[in-house]
């Protein structure tokens, strides 16, 4: 094998064949691919308008002539991947044919020697057993496979297509890639806002950065939102010494006790965006201020009659300078959560040469599939009623979803099954037999060693019993 | 009810903290009743910690691993489930005298972040979410033990090399075993990493209409992929051993740290809520 690659290595296509198989190569192809992939994560990934706004006129061209604006998709970065699909591809391909040696034809029989000077090795004497075929019977009871090689020799093994499974995962990576460069050959991706009652084939292309259009109208018939019900968060404490007396969590008309006083709180009402014109001259107005300020209604009950309702503002500014109910506490809400998203969904239509051909409720994580375009959920716009939602259409979609999937069977192999071998020489002693072991596992030595430790003292265990 | 799981993790808290220092007595003193305790210890922190996790799951009504504050008491969750299980196989107690403070100091800032539980996010309502969020947590926690071994094996050898070992020289597991283990850990968080990311791009091809995003969590997990497939080969084919592997464990495990917390700190991208 070594001979043979040192003769190709002469001829320039066997050096070029050499440096594609190497692993040494593959690795720095693969750490350089890590290295360049945090470029991305530090410099913004934008169009090149919005890069003259981010960087330094000077700077903001060398990065767009470098392509690190958009570094994923720059040449470099994809030659790079080409590069790795090669190697891996080579790799793969020089390294099949010794594996499937090792899995069809593996060297069964050792001398007694070459056995004594395995690392598991062991010898023992047993009295009572007997020869071979009862051997044979106890290993298999440990899920091995056992053949004899000699009328004095046994070779065991399990697992030995684990050893299939790095080629596996390789060709899954490789498939996956191609199926990624598919995609971004003849696929493309957008966004599309869609009015309610609106049915429009435009949408704005993300890879041809205009507005495109598809091959059938899409019509969003009815947007849906669902929000989960309002929370309030108060703090009340005491006027005179700052203490906190509660910190209630309150729905919408539940009530809350307002410590000291015997008085009960209930929310009536609330504004998550409430705002009072500011009456003072523009010169005294506070500007820092945030431009909106929620706001809940609390009506004041004792023994269930009402003695009053007062607005309470987030982050404690009164704007209607009402007079206060409660001297002796202070109530401050300093949470207020409305309008929380649970849900929101559209009812989309697909027209095709003007027939109504496809009627489907979307939601996220549960897109629209027509022709090839997956329509994917993505923003809504509640006062314009407008629905946002991205286009894709990507043909290496399927060749991605099987080779991902064929690649955790293959990593799953590679790393939870082990080609495990043993080797025994029988010999007849004066007492019994005299056997002598050998064990040896591809990966997971600890697990082995447990394992044969285990197979050691089931023949250690008929010594002391004969 | 609310106040009921803070004291459950207060109680947590304190509970590892006593592991972590029985861990420590036994590897000073290397009495084995001090590591028995630990153990038992350790398992009645877990019971606790898994009641804990169950109220919460109650409370919510959805897997509660969903914002900053879960996830820490998650991951620690898994470390302690993991560590157990390698305890239980491998009879390593010297172990938890470096993997049980990691725990403890998830649970430790987790205390001090907001707790509250708070409605769900549309996006995490999805059958994905259970299987990609959890197995993250179980591939970080299987290389920050891998971690730990690595710098146990870093100790030892400087041990080794000293001409007067220290005490507790004697008491950690020999540097073969060490390595060994270490690598099996990273075996292991490698292929739940792997399945990880791979069901993150079918939630993701699901979600967001793409595979790939290139987002920051995305791009950095990818990153961590990298370099500890970068080990695994480096192992199966040169035959790292030792303090090469030990060193490369340990800037796995970094990137790690930086996938997990470093992104977001620095800027959500899309996975922003956690």
């Amino acid at each position: 094998m070594v001979k043979n690659r040192a003769r190709k290595n002469k001829t320039f296509w066997g050096w070029v064949w050499h440096y594609c198989c190497s692993i040494k190569v593959a690795l720095t192809i693969l750490i350089l691919l890590a290295l360049t992939s945090i470029i991305g994560t530090i410099i913004a990934q934008e169009a090149p308008e919005k890069m003259f706004q981010i960087y330094q006129p000077a700077t903001a061209n060398i990065l767009i002539k470098l392509g690190m604006n958009d570094m994923y998709n720059s040449w470099w970065f994809i030659a790079l991947l080409g590069l790795f699909i090669l190697n891996l591809t080579c790799c793969t391909i020089d390294r099949f044919m010794p594996t499937w040696k090792l899995i069809t034809k593996p060297k069964k029989n050792f001398s007694l020697d070459c056995i004594k000077a395995r690392k598991n090795s062991d010898e023992i004497i047993v009295p009572s057993i007997n020869g071979v075929a009862e051997i044979t019977g106890i290993i298999k009871k440990f899920g091995y496979h056992v053949t004899l090689t000699d009328e004095h020799s046994l070779y065991a093994y399990k697992g030995r297509w684990a050893r299939m499974g790095y080629i596996v995962t390789h060709i899954s990576i490789i498939m996956v890639l191609i199926g990624a460069i598919m995609g971004k050959v003849s696929g493309y991706k957008g966004f599309m806002q869609i009015q309610e009652g609106e049915i429009s084939p435009w949408y704005w292309s993300r890879t041809l950065n205009k507005a495109a259009k598809l091959d059938f109208m899409l019509g969003l018939e009815k947007l849906y939102m669902e929000y989960y019900p309002p929370e309030f968060y108060f703090e009340i404490s005491d006027v005179r010494n700052g203490r906190v007396l509660g910190k209630p969590k309150v729905s919408l008309g539940e009530k809350f006790k307002v410590p000291k006083t015997g008085i009960k709180g209930q929310v009536v009402d609330y504004r998550p965006d409430y705002r009072v014109a500011d009456p003072r001259p523009v010169a005294e107005r506070d500007l820092t201020a945030p431009p909106e300020y929620p706001a809940v209604l609390v009506k004041y009950q004792e023994k269930g009659r009402v003695i009053g309702e007062r607005w309470i503002f987030v982050a404690g500014r009164d704007l209607l300078r009402q007079q206060p109910l409660l001297p002796d506490v202070r109530i401050s809400l300093y949470n207020l959560y409305a309008e929380r998203t649970k849900d929101y969904k559209s009812t989309l239509s697909v027209y095709d040469k003007g027939e109504r051909v496809l009627t489907k409720t979307i939601e996220v994580n549960d897109p629209l599939r027509y022709r090839g375009v997956t329509f994917y959920q993505s923003s809504f716009d509640k006062e314009k009623r407008v629905s946002g939602l991205q286009v894709a259409h990507d043909p290496g979609v399927p060749i991605v979803y099987i080779f991902c999937s064929t690649m955790i069977l293959g990593v799953m192999m590679s790393f939870y099954i082990s080609h495990r071998q043993l080797w025994f020489k029988v010999e007849k002693a004066r007492q019994g037999y005299k056997i002598n072991m050998a064990g040896m596992a591809n990966r997971n030595p600890l697990g082995f060693k447990q394992e044969y430790d285990k197979i050691l003292a089931v023949f250690n265990k008929r010594k002391s019993s004969g | 009810m609310f106040h009921l799981h803070l004291s459950l993790m207060l109680g947590v808290l304190i509970v590892y903290a006593l592991g972590t220092a029985f861990y420590l007595i036994a590897l000073k003193t290397n009495e084995i009743r001090w590591g028995r305790y630990a153990t038992r210890l350790t398992y009645a922190g877990l019971a606790v910690h898994t009641a804990t996790l169950l109220i919460r799951w109650y409370e919510a009504g959805y897997l509660p691993i969903t914002n900053f504050y879960e996830s820490l008491s998650f991951f620690a969750w898994s470390i302690v489930v993991l560590y157990l299980l390698l305890e239980y196989r491998y009879d390593i107690h010297s172990l938890g005298a470096f993997v049980i403070p990691i725990a403890f100091a998830a649970i430790f800032y987790a205390m001090l972040l907001p707790s509250e539980i708070r409605p769900l996010n549309p996006l995490l309502q999805s059958a994905w979410f259970k299987v990609h969020v959890p197995l993250s947590f179980f591939a970080y926690s299987s290389f920050a033990m891998s971690a730990a071994l690595s710098v146990m094996y870093l100790i030892l050898e400087k041990q080794i090399k000293s001409k007067r070992p220290h005490a507790f020289y004697y008491r950690l597991p020999s540097l073969e075993v060490l390595d060994a283990l270490s690598y099996r850990l990273i075996s292991i968080g490698f292929s739940l990493l792997t399945i990880t990311i791979i069901i993150g791009t079918f939630w993701s091809l699901k979600a967001w209409g793409s595979y790939w995003e290139w987002e920051p969590k995305q791009t950095w997990s990818l990153i961590s992929w990298i370099i500890y497939a970068t080990q695994v080969h480096g192992r199966s084919v040169s035959g790292w051993r030792g303090k090469k592997a030990a060193y490369w464990s340990l800037l796995g495990f970094l990137t790690i740290i930086f996938t997990y917390l470093g992104v977001n700190v620095f800027g959500g991208g899309l996975h922003g809520f956690l």
